[in-house]
């Protein structure tokens, strides 16, 4: 690295750019003028030096950090200067050790519990993870661990523990994490508070039995039918038909952030209203207009909304965050994949209205066509954060997601009265043809004996269980055929849109197999990850691929010389199966590859990306 | 980044208000160094959130031997060393460019190549004259500013700038456009 180092910065470098800065003397400054003036490469060299400099001007001008993500964050950051400060700042501590071990334990994987929240905990070391900032005990005594300078005073009703503090539970306490969650800790328990990280409260606890108590949190908003929100950033209001949404951005003056899954609402305040439709999202503040937006938020803004929707217990956010990670990592988040399209599509249809307005020649059959496409991308394409929230409840008791969702003030009361999601409900009558009087029977076998005014929790399987009980023999069976027929449609027309899209890798080609497949991940667009992912195995293939046939390809022609030269048919027959041989490597990667790309695609990117040509539309 | 000294007296005492002052007045920096030292706005936002808990949590001991902002800045600035040594030294750009679908300003770095092979180049620079390079040229600090900062010596740090530059100049030069 010295090495290089001197040949980076050498003498002359060091010079013109102390020069650049103004940082010569004045005599060193007219030598250094004068040879520039006779030495044109060090002229050039200046230049050069110059432009780098000019290049990260331009850099410095461009702010990474979009001014709204710069208000959340400052909103957040301040809100959580507001809360009171810490107290037994003079018993702060560092637990070195501790710490260090906690690391380790994290480091190795097991340090995060997600046992149950019922009973209280046996006394292996745990760590529990909160939102808050600093705990607080609530009762109880604890004493301080190894803090000769705080007089032996114990930590009792009110206060604050410091980071970096560990105490011993002298009489049974509780300690209040922050964010409605309480610890509870018997005698001899030992718990630690630890150096938070990624903004998250951690404590350790072991040495005796504790638990955890679970907290009530106010749900997100879901837009209903007919329902009207309201928050200080804006005002949400369903328009005609009943639409269902997500607000992540709660209820605070942080903002609205609302992803409509059905139906149409608008969402204004003073500045401004806008109208969304299923699979569009748009955020709204106090001091800005309601605006569309991808939706984009930080693994951590995401928990915060699952949490206030699901009243996700300390754990459980561990755990959802773990997915949410993964599906990060494996997605392109939550970026609707047509994005792109629809933003085109929105371009073209506003030049059209302003091509009407000026008069000028507009094509209509363009328009009505955007439009249609317009409205199909809208209304068919999934919207990921709708499989998201069904990939978090698929991990969450039925029960924790039945209350979030029937919490909400006028959703569909069936969903409520038997105790499940809208959707799930939606699904199980859909799939059954259930009819009015059946979900009446239905509640009727699940309630039992069991009081009316007492809340149904049922999971998915019991509510089958149910159908199947209450619903004839034969409405089963045609539901079960029918969703076999439906499965068998869904592979059919999967099977024959990759016939049709799916590049036909040539074998003695395959020097076009990775430019065919970046073709085909931009026609059916791949996200980000399945493009990676494409490329990847195509650059694995290619790799061994193109040598052999390069090797392969002499042999071949060779053969086929030989081939065409030989009369006898069994030496020609033999020839063939040699040359079969020689090319049956090449098929299997071409095969593989081809494979690769049709296991990647969805059936609704495949279905998007198919377009008719304009004689099978007119 | 200097305050007044009725601010800083207010902030150690832990008043509210003080503190929601401090974050307003020095937040929108510390987060766009943030995001230019570990390349991805969700960990900067990450870190700035945690670099306002380590401020709240020290106050006390804040003797008043710096100025109170580049105290922040360094707890900001320590955090986000550490987050990159733990992550490695490669920025995500997928990820990067996936956040500039939303990001205006920052879509637009995306779009210039240039400005993006720049950032790249910057991004492959040793750490310590990469550090140099972001606080003097993209978040504009003098040397004095630096030093006080990161705690080396002015003339140390100026070399670590010209290194840097003249490490860009010859990347940027063999891809002509230096």
């Amino acid at each position: 690295m010295a090495d290089e180092r001197e040949d980076i910065l050498d003498e002359r470098s060091e010079r013109l750019l102390r020069y650049l800065e103004g940082g010569l003397e004045p005599a060193e400054r007219e030598a250094l003028e004068r040879r520039l003036a006779e030495q044109p490469d060090l002229a050039a060299e200046l230049e050069a030096l110059r432009r780098t400099d000019r290049l990260l001007g331009e850099l410095r001008k461009l702010d990474p950090v979009p001014a709204e993500r710069t208000e959340r964050a400052i909103w957040l950051a301040a809100a959580r200067m507001r809360e009171p400060a810490g107290g037994s700042v003079a018993r702060r501590r560092r637990l070195g050790g501790m710490v260090a071990a906690a690391a380790i334990l994290l480091a190795m994987g097991v340090g995060y519990f997600l046992g149950s929240l019922r009973g209280p905990q046996d006394s292996v070391t745990k760590e529990v993870i909160a939102q808050g900032v600093q705990p607080r005990v609530l009762d109880g005594v604890l004493q301080w661990l190894d803090e000769p300078e705080a007089g032996g005073q114990p930590a009792s009703a009110g206060e604050l523990l410091p980071w970096g503090q560990a105490l011993v539970v002298a009489e049974a306490s509780r300690i209040d994490l922050g964010d409605g969650t309480q610890l509870g800790l018997e005698p001899g328990a030992v718990v630690s508070i630890l150096e938070p990280a990624e903004g998250q409260l951690r404590l350790e606890v072991s040495g005796g039995r504790w638990h955890l108590a679970g907290r009530k949190v106010p749900a997100a908003v879901v837009v209903a039918d007919g329902a009207t929100i309201q928050t200080q950033a804006g005002e949400v209001e369903v328009v005609g038909e009943p639409a269902e949404g997500f607000n992540g951005g709660g209820s605070g003056p942080v903002g609205i952030a609302l992803a409509v899954f059905s139906g149409v609402v608008t969402l204004s305040n003073p500045a401004g209203q806008l109208t969304l439709g299923a699979g569009e999202m748009a955020t709204a503040t106090v001091a800005d207009s309601p605006a569309k937006r991808v939706w984009e938020p930080s693994v951590q803004s995401c928990i915060d909304a699952l949490s206030r929707w699901y009243g996700l217990s300390v754990f459980q956010q561990y755990e959802v965050g773990q997915l949410l990670s993964e599906l990060r990592r494996e997605q392109d988040w939550l970026v609707a994949p047509h994005e792109e399209e629809l933003e085109a599509l929105r371009e073209r249809m506003s030049h059209f209205w302003l091509a009407q307005l000026e008069n000028h020649g507009a094509d209509a059959r363009q328009y009505l066509e955007d439009h249609a496409r317009y409205r199909q991308l809208l209304n068919e394409s999934p919207y990921r954060l709708e499989s998201i929230l069904a990939q978090v409840e698929a991990i969450l008791p039925a029960a924790q997601v039945s209350r979030a969702w029937s919490e909400v003030p006028q959703r569909d009361r069936m969903a409520e009265r038997l105790g499940v999601t809208p959707s799930v409900l939606r699904y199980v009558t859909r799939r059954y043809e259930l009819t009015g009087e059946q979900l009446i029977r239905l509640e009727q076998y699940l309630r039992g004996d069991r009081p009316s005014g007492e809340v149904l929790q049922t999971s998915f399987d019991d509510l089958v269980a149910a159908v199947n009980a209450v619903v004839p023999a034969e409405q089963i069976r045609r539901a079960d055929r029918r969703a076999a027929q439906q499965f068998r449609q869904r592979r059919e027309r999967r099977d024959a849109l990759l016939a049709q899209l799916l590049p036909q890798l040539d074998w003695s080609q395959p020097q076009a197999w990775s430019e065919q497949v970046q073709q085909f991940a931009r026609r059916v667009r791949l996200t980000l990850g399945q493009t990676d992912h494409a490329r990847r195995v195509a650059e694995e293939i290619t790799a061994v691929a193109l040598p052999y046939y390069e090797s392969a390809s002499k042999k071949l022609a060779a053969l086929e010389r030989q081939m065409a030269a030989e009369s006898d048919p069994a030496e020609q027959r033999r020839m063939e199966a040699g040359r079969e041989e020689l090319v049956r490597p090449m098929r299997a990667w071409a095969d593989r590859l081809r494979q690769t790309l049709a296991q990647l695609a969805t059936l609704e990117q495949l279905e998007l990306a198919y377009r008719p040509t304009a004689t099978d539309a007119f | 980044m200097g305050e007044p000294d009725d601010l800083v007296e207010r902030c150690r005492r832990g008043d509210p208000e003080a503190l929601e002052e401090l974050v307003q007045q020095h937040g929108p920096a510390i987060l766009r160094l943030l995001a230019r030292y570990v390349g991805d706005l969700g960990r900067a936002e990450e870190l700035f959130q945690e670099t306002w808990l380590r401020v709240k949590s020290g106050l006390k001991r804040f003797r008043g031997e710096a100025e109170l902002g580049t105290w922040v800045y360094r707890i900001a600035l320590n955090l986000a060393r550490d987050d990159r040594r733990r992550q490695g030294r490669q920025l995500d750009w997928r990820r990067a460019a996936t956040e500039s679908i939303v990001a205006s300003p920052v879509e637009q770095l995306a779009r210039s190549e240039q400005l993006e092979r720049l950032q790249r180049a910057v991004d492959e620079l040793p750490e310590p004259q990469r550090e140099a390079l972001v606080l003097s040229k993209l978040e504009g600090m003098t040397y004095r500013q630096m030093a006080q900062l990161t705690g080396a010596p002015e003339g140390t740090l100026r070399s670590r700038v010209h290194w840097a530059m003249a490490a860009l100049r010859r990347q940027l030069g063999e891809l002509g456009e230096a």
